[in-house]
């Protein structure tokens, strides 16, 4: 049965046609497998569950879906796990798949003066893209004000008077007289359900003065259909920020609509604007991804910016902006707090013209020390540029030429140099004869001094390095502390310990199952 | 025996199960009506005109005569200037406990006014705008609020009284922390609560 078919058969008109018809194929997850879209019709509910109401019309045009991501609309009663349903469980598969079912009038006693029988169920039962609860968020279908909030229901009125009420939710987001944005975040779909646990999911309705009846209960489904349609037709850009800690970030992103183009993940801190240096992208390989995503190159990673070591707790916002429309959406578990140990700084300064600063990707967000380094001795200036190396009888083990030195850097610690090992080339028998300098500290250290830019490094006559921390505790940057890079290292240990940090880095950076 | 007592309790922690009308509700019937088949999206959508907003009518109150003083003087003050900027004649509750925490918020043609004592939310809402269904007939409810023909209804729990008075169409919710709390239950609560809603202002009410 084709979408016009479908609706001429109770059809006053075919409002919804117009606005419904195309696939979902494209929409990825990284939990479930591209479905199309299906939905049985405005008032088709499960058998034997009542009569439904039979109605083409969308009572709120244009409104957006009332949940980020997938969502499933379908009988909390009448579907698995239901009082009624076939059996099974509220997880099951089955209730997270198309087709859509209407369950507006499904079989209650209380009045319902749009249903056929005169009774009925209120609104629409929505599940969110799985079964867990308190992550998937609801949010605003239209621009508003949030007029209550009960024990479980969150209502958000229009311009008109259509009041939008949202129920079993957690983590509610909002305060009464807030005015509200569409997409802007209500509360996460829970089971809440005023001290008795219910499935988890959206109850939906929509509330509306119709002349001749007054405030009742109108069918939610098909603005519910047509606003799913036009929203996940054009599936947002999405992802997950895995990894949050001092020593690293990572995750991945992915526009669904260009699948084989990079996305940008943004990076706000304590909810500033975020400046364009502010930005990883999300281009990198990762095996994982391939079969989940349909193409593998989405991951992103990066050292924790140096600047949130200062023992505050900052707030981490990641979020991925939409090329087509500058729109900002933001990453499942994003934001993160990060409390990061302030580091005390040790060594020398080593000056570096702009120039230079630009050829080494220095930048104050990523890489700008939180410290006064003044008093530190001047050292003698960095190279011009990177010139970075693969080891030929080690690929873990990059060399960076730096004068007449060549320093190690394990390749695992090349990112947070801002190096792309794959781009890199292999180190020749000239630079394998230049005698060794202490290895590279895990990361750069950017400080300024009256306007002047500066590394903080090590020197020869006293090794430091740097050692990240997750408590709140001062990092002092002496050869104790050192993670990596100390002369008293010897390369054999090196190697094992840059083998350490990428396993390490690699299970952090596992995606989390849903 | 374990996975039917299983799902047993996920039936019981289903959606609207404690609900009275689910209770008296019988079980699907296996050989109801042939399913229809489900509509599935075409790659290529046929491209109409988009649905239209019906038409809206907004309608001019009727002023009741006096404010309630005294359940104004209660309110906070933010509510009290809120419910000067309303469009409609503004009720609210008049329990003193819930005078107190009550917030009103108003738009171009509605007034809304929520309060929370203990485990109890009210939300009172009123609009002068009505939307023009042509398809929808005309019906009125088969209960009584301050004599007008009202629906009640329970929307999850959430027992909800809706009338039309001065032209304004209103509709008191009452919810319950407590699925068990007596107020949420039946139609005698809310009723009653609704009839003791005292007018306490409003943009073009009587002084």
């Amino acid at each position: 049965m084709n979408v016009r078919r479908a609706f001429a058969r109770g059809a006053r008109s075919a409002r919804l046609v117009g606005v419904i018809a195309f696939g979902l194929a494209q929409m990825a997850s990284p939990r479930a497998e591209a479905q199309t879209f299906s939905f049985h019709p405005p008032g088709d509910l499960v058998p034997g569950s009542g009569e439904g109401r039979v109605d083409d019309v969308v009572y709120v045009p244009g409104m957006l879906f009332p949940i980020d991501g997938r969502a499933y609309s379908n009988s909390q009663v009448y579907g698995n796990g239901g009082l009624y349903g076939p059996g099974g469980g509220q997880c099951d598969e089955v209730n997270f798949s198309y087709p859509w079912r209407d369950n507006y009038c499904e079989k209650r006693s209380w009045d319902m003066p749009l249903c056929p029988a005169g009774i009925g169920h209120q609104g629409q039962d929505i599940r969110a893209e799985t079964c867990t609860k308190d992550l998937h968020w609801a949010v605003a279908s239209v621009d508003g004000t949030i007029t209550s909030i009960g024990s479980y229901s969150v209502y958000l009125t229009s311009a008109d008077g259509t009041r939008h009420d949202y129920l079993h939710m957690d983590s509610v987001q909002v305060a009464v007289g807030q005015k509200v944005k569409r997409g802007d975040k209500v509360g996460r779909v829970s089971n809440n359900f005023g001290g008795t646990a219910t499935t988890v999911h959206l109850h939906f309705n929509l509330r509306q003065n119709v002349a001749g009846l007054g405030l009742v209960y109108v069918p939610p489904y098909t603005s519910l259909v047509a606003s799913y349609a036009l929203d996940k037709a054009a599936p947002p850009p999405r992802g997950t920020l895995e990894v949050a800690d001092c020593d690293w970030l990572g995750g991945w992103a992915l526009d669904p609509e260009t699948p084989d183009s990079a996305v940008s993940v943004e990076l706000r801190i304590d909810g500033a604007e975020a400046t364009q240096e502010q930005r990883v992208t999300a281009a990198r390989p990762r095996e994982d991804l391939c079969e989940t995503l349909g193409s593998c190159d989405h991951a992103f990673e990066a050292a924790t910016p140096l600047s949130l070591h200062d023992g505050a707790p900052h707030e981490l916002r990641a979020d991925i902006v939409d090329p087509m429309n500058g729109e900002r959406h933001e990453l499942l578990e994003s934001p993160a707090t990060l409390t990061c140990g302030p580091i005390v700084p040790r060594g020398v300064r080593r000056p570096l013209d702009s120039a230079a600063r630009k050829a080494w990707k220095l930048s104050r967000f990523w890489d700008g020390l939180p410290a006064d380094a003044s008093d530190l001795a001047v050292g003698d200036a960095l190279p011009a540029e990177p010139s970075a190396f693969v080891d030929p009888s080690d690929p873990s083990r990059l060399w960076i030429v730096d004068g007449e030195r060549r320093r190690e850097l394990p390749a695992s610690r090349a990112l947070a140099w801002h190096l792309e090992v794959s781009s890199l080339s292999t180190a020749d028998a000239a630079t394998l004869t230049l005698p060794v300098g202490l290895p590279l500290r895990e990361r750069p250290m950017l400080t300024e001094v009256s306007g002047a830019s500066f590394l903080i490094d090590d020197t020869e006559e006293k090794p430091s390095v740097v050692a990240t921390t997750t408590g709140g505790g001062a990092t002092s940057e002496t050869a104790s502390c050192t993670v990596g890079g100390a002369r008293s290292l010897t390369p054999a240990a090196l190697v094992g310990l840059a083998g350490v940090l990428a396993l390490a880095r690699a299970r952090r950076s596992r995606p989390r199952s849903r | 025996m374990r996975s039917r007592l299983f799902i047993a309790l996920l039936g019981l922690a289903a959606c609207e199960s404690r609900t009275p009308s689910l209770e008296e509700a019988p079980p699907p019937d296996p050989q109801a009506a042939a399913e229809a088949a489900p509509v599935e999206f075409a790659a290529t959508p046929p491209r109409e005109a988009p649905p239209k907003v019906a038409p809206t009518d907004v309608r001019t109150p009727e002023w009741p005569a006096e404010r309630d003083e005294f359940a104004r003087s209660r309110l906070t003050d933010a509510a009290r200037v809120e419910v000067d900027r309303s469009p409609l004649p503004a009720l609210v509750v008049a329990e003193t406990k819930l005078l107190a925490s009550t917030v009103v918020t108003t738009g171009p043609h509605w007034y809304s006014a929520t309060s929370r004592d203990g485990g109890l939310t009210t939300t009172l809402h009123g609009t002068r705008l009505a939307h023009q269904h042509a398809h929808i007939p005309p019906a009125s409810g088969r209960s009584a609020v301050r004599g007008q023909p009202a629906f009640v209804t329970e929307n999850e729990g959430i027992v909800s009284a809706a009338w039309v008075e001065g032209g304004v169409a209103y509709a008191l919710d009452v919810e319950c922390r407590d699925r068990d709390d007596a107020r949420c239950h039946g139609e005698g609560f809310v009723v009653g609560l609704a009839s003791r809603l005292v007018f306490v202002g409003g943009h073009g009410g009587a002084r």
